[in-house]
């Protein structure tokens, strides 16, 4: 169960090392002038082949970033300080379009100031993020090129445990003559695998494809394609125990990906869908277990959301959703995944020993439906309301969250959709409506203090307006 | 699953469109109403999920409402009491559960009771060629889809196959008699003002529907379906803009899907229909889910159904 929270931090070792390779030039450069086998050499093989049709499309990311020191929340009163760092990070991605759509994580670029692609032929170009989820661990990159490779997407709903899995990256491209990816072999160990961290920040990952081919911060956000070489998934190092010596390498199914793709591609962000069903999770022990495999307890219905409007109630089962059977909670957040804002999907639920046919109408996340406040055209903030709040878990009880940032704000700031503003300097915010007092009343008057929760934790950034 | 026929220990006495018609004896019959889905008159190879229970199960709530007013054919839509009723059903039980009905057998008259409270269709066709409906004059000036205050009695012939015909009410008499239609035409109107209200109060307007009347030895009795999706026109409230044709609640998507198939040239419009994706069948179910939990305000009980 522990298995996640010791994935994150590891991951993040390891993403040092791999910077530590790098620089340290711990690796072999393919010689220059080295001859490539006939095409009718036995060593050729469906590895091989797979591997020489999706290698033009991985790229290498690189980024820039500038980290946050988060402070402790009751500090924030009496002026607590931010710090900096800068850092660099490294990763894959793969092209997906022609034009310079490139898929990689979102960890990859979280936070990065500048993020640049290196294609296989060397060539390096500098990105944008089009848009990042870090729900899934998806980001879209946009490089402006044109006529470039791109990379056959296969589907993850037909996946056969036991096929040949091999996930490509290409962590060197920076360096030249070094442009080949790195690739790693396996199978699909398992597919619908639900990982569960254990304490504070740690996630929950639902329905990940399970592999024993090596995924490593270097070839996270590369793909994981299978013996045609069509990608099937996504490498997630942050899914992933250290340089899978340990066998359990885990991969976003490309299904899920194209979806979040297409949505990031459309509005620039991920149409959150919202039904406004929280779990209950089951207790541990026998009990618990048996819980595990009778269907979702809905602990509590969101006011005002899909299933509110719908009827369903606090202590209904849910047994089904569309086609698939609901054992658990965590079955339950495989189905959110895959719904869409506007889908229309019929779910079973048990009630009093009968079984309704309930049709709910799944909606946009309140963020994304609610008005918003626009100030200085940088940020676009909504008010914080119960429904927000529980929907996504929000401490405060007040304040205003971020809708959308301009790329400034967000690179002087440090702000990102989500986030909850809660304090400026000394006053707190009451609702989207005082920031904007706020920023226009004070900014004349120097330097402000921002203070915002992200992730349960309250954090400060200083800002001029200019 | 969805079941798109059945094939019950009882006679058959007709296969319609929708619905499987059996005898019990000689004083009851057994409605199934199948998840077969009809767009365009034809009907399709795929069953769509739990609409037949919604056809029967909204009828039998419908009928609830109506009762002491009107009285109708309807001895129970309940499996458990139709099978302690027909024993020989017990096999079949889970098929049957929401989707049957048993009742009183009447002696049909033959003539579709239809009740138009929205001026499209057939009866905007012959209002902007003359100016009236059912063969009377209704005002100057209305648009496609107008609201009709009050609604009105539009009778047709009960065809056997192809399209009922629009006959006018002076026709009913003749062959009813002249009580006997106006009877049915302030039964008629009772029922379809009174489901008109409540389905206009949860978004969704009946734009017009069709009941049938039998009679037995106590008299005249409302039987059939009644005011559901596929014997009425359902509208969304919250899309209704008169002046041209209105969207269907519940057949929507699936004729949307079915006229891309057709200007693409992938189907001829006739039997047999194109096979219809996962999605399309998924989204018309919803539909009549959601016409039957917005109606009767309950999500529909779907516990033993196959
Ligand atoms: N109580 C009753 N007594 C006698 N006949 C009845 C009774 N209730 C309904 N019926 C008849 O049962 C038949 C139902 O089958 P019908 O052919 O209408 O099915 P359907 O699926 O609605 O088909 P279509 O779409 O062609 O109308 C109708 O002809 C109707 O007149
Ligand atoms: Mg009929």
């Amino acid at each position: 169960m522990a298995i996640v929270a010791l994935v994150a931090s590891l991951a993040a070792a390891c993403g040092d090392d791999a910077r530590g390779e790098l620089t340290g030039g711990g690796f072999a450069a393919r010689e220059a002038g080295a001859q490539a086998p006939a095409p009718n050499s036995p060593r050729r093989t469906v590895i091989t082949d797979a591997v020489g049709k999706i290698a033009p499309a991985v790229v290498t990311v690189q980024t820039e970033v500038v980290e946050r020191v988060p402070i402790d929340p009751f500090e924030r009163f009496f002026g607590g300080r931010t710090g900096e760092r800068s850092a660099a990070g490294i990763g894959s991605g793969f092209i997906t379009r022609s034009d310079g759509v490139i898929v990689t994580n979102a960890h990859v670029v979280a936070g990065a100031t500048r993020v640049s692609v290196a294609l296989r032929d060397g060539q390096t170009f500098s990105a944008r993020v089009l848009g990042f989820d870090e729900v899934n661990d998806l980001a879209v990159l946009k490089i402006d090129a044109r006529g470039l490779p791109t990379a056959r997407l296969g589907t993850s709903d037909d996946l056969l445990v036991g096929e040949w899995a091999i996930a490509l990256g290409n962590p060197y491209g920076f360096l030249l003559g070094n442009s080949e990816p790195s690739v790693t072999t396996g199978v699909v160990s398992g597919v619908g695998r639900n990982l569960v961290g254990q304490g504070q920040g740690a996630g929950v990952y639902v329905d990940m494809i399970q592999t024993d081919a090596s995924i490593n911060p270097g070839n996270s956000g590369g793909p994981l394609v299978n013996a045609q070489g069509e990608v099937i998934g996504v490498n997630s190092s942050i899914y992933s125990p250290s340089g899978g010596s340990i066998g359990l390498g885990f991969a976003i199914p490309i299904n899920r990906a194209k979806r979040v793709t297409e949505d990031l591609l459309e509005h620039g962000a991920v149409r959150r869908p919202w039904v406004g069903i929280k779990p209950q999770f089951p207790a541990a022990g026998d009990a618990g277990r048996a819980a595990l495999r009778s269907g979702v307890v809905v602990h509590t219905v969101v006011p005002g959301s899909p299933a509110a409007t719908a009827g369903i109630r606090a202590g209904d089962v849910l047994v089904k959703s569309r086609s698939r059977v609901l054992r658990n909670p965590y079955d339950w957040d495989a189905e959110l995944l895959e719904l869409r804002a506007g889908e229309r999907l019929t779910v079973v639920v048990r009630r009093d020993g009968r079984e309704l046919a309930v049709p709910i109408t799944v909606a946009d996340l309140p963020e994304v439906s609610a008005p918003k406040v626009q100030v200085m055209r940088e940020l676009e903030l909504l008010t914080l309301t119960p429904a927000i709040r529980t929907e996504r878990g929000v401490r405060s009880a007040r304040g205003a969250v971020v809708f959308k940032v301009s790329d400034r704000v967000a690179e002087e700031l440090g702000l990102q959709p989500g986030d909850v503003i809660v304090q400026i300097n000394r006053t707190p915010v009451e609702d989207a409506a005082t920031v904007e007092k706020l920023i226009s009343a004070q900014g004349q008057r120097g330097a402000l203090r921002l203070f915002f929760e992200r992730g349960g934790q309250v954090y400060s950034s200083d800002f001029i307006i200019r | 699953m969805a079941i798109a026929v059945t094939d019950l220990p009882l006679d058959l006495v007709r296969r319609g469109k929708v619905r499987d018609v059996y005898s019990v004896d000689g004083a009851r019959l057994l409605l199934v109403a199948t998840d077969r889905v009809s767009a365009f008159d034809v009907v399709m190879d795929e069953a769509i999920p739990y609409k037949g229970a919604v056809l029967t199960q909204m009828t039998a709530w419908w009928l609830a409402q109506l009762e002491g007013q009107v009285s109708h054919h309807l001895i129970s839509a309940d499996i458990d009491e139709i099978v302690r009723e027909v024993p020989a059903l017990a096999p079949q039980r889970a098929e049957l559960a929401g989707r049957a009905s048993l009742c009183r057998r009447a002696t049909v008259f033959p003539i579709e009771c239809v009740i138009r409270g929205y001026l499209s269709g057939s009866a905007w066709k012959e209002y902007r060629a003359g100016g009236t409906l059912a063969g009377e004059p209704l005002p100057s000036g209305l648009v496609e889809s107008a609201r009709l205050d009050p609604p009105v009695f539009s009778p047709a012939t009960k065809a056997e196959s192809g399209h009922d015909e629009n006959i006018t009410i002076e026709h009913v008499r003749e062959v009813v008699g002249a009580e006997t239609a106006a009877e049915l035409e302030r039964l008629s109107l009772l029922v379809y003002e009174r489901g008109r209200d409540i389905a206009a109060r949860r978004g969704i307007i009946i734009a017009d529907t069709k009941f049938e009347f039998g009679y037995d030895d106590t008299g005249i009795r409302l039987i059939d379906e009644i005011l559901t999706p596929d014997s009425s026109r359902f509208w969304p409230a919250d899309e209704y803009r008169p002046g041209r044709p209105q969207p269907s609640f519940d057949k929507q998507p699936l004729r949307d899907w079915l006229d891309a198939e057709r200007q693409a040239g992938r189907w001829n419009g006739e039997a047999p229909g194109p096979p219809l994706p996962p999605a399309i069948v998924a989204a018309t179910s919803h539909r009549y889910l959601d016409a039957f939990a917005r109606i009767t305000g309950e999500s529909l009980d779907t516990t033993g159904l196959a």
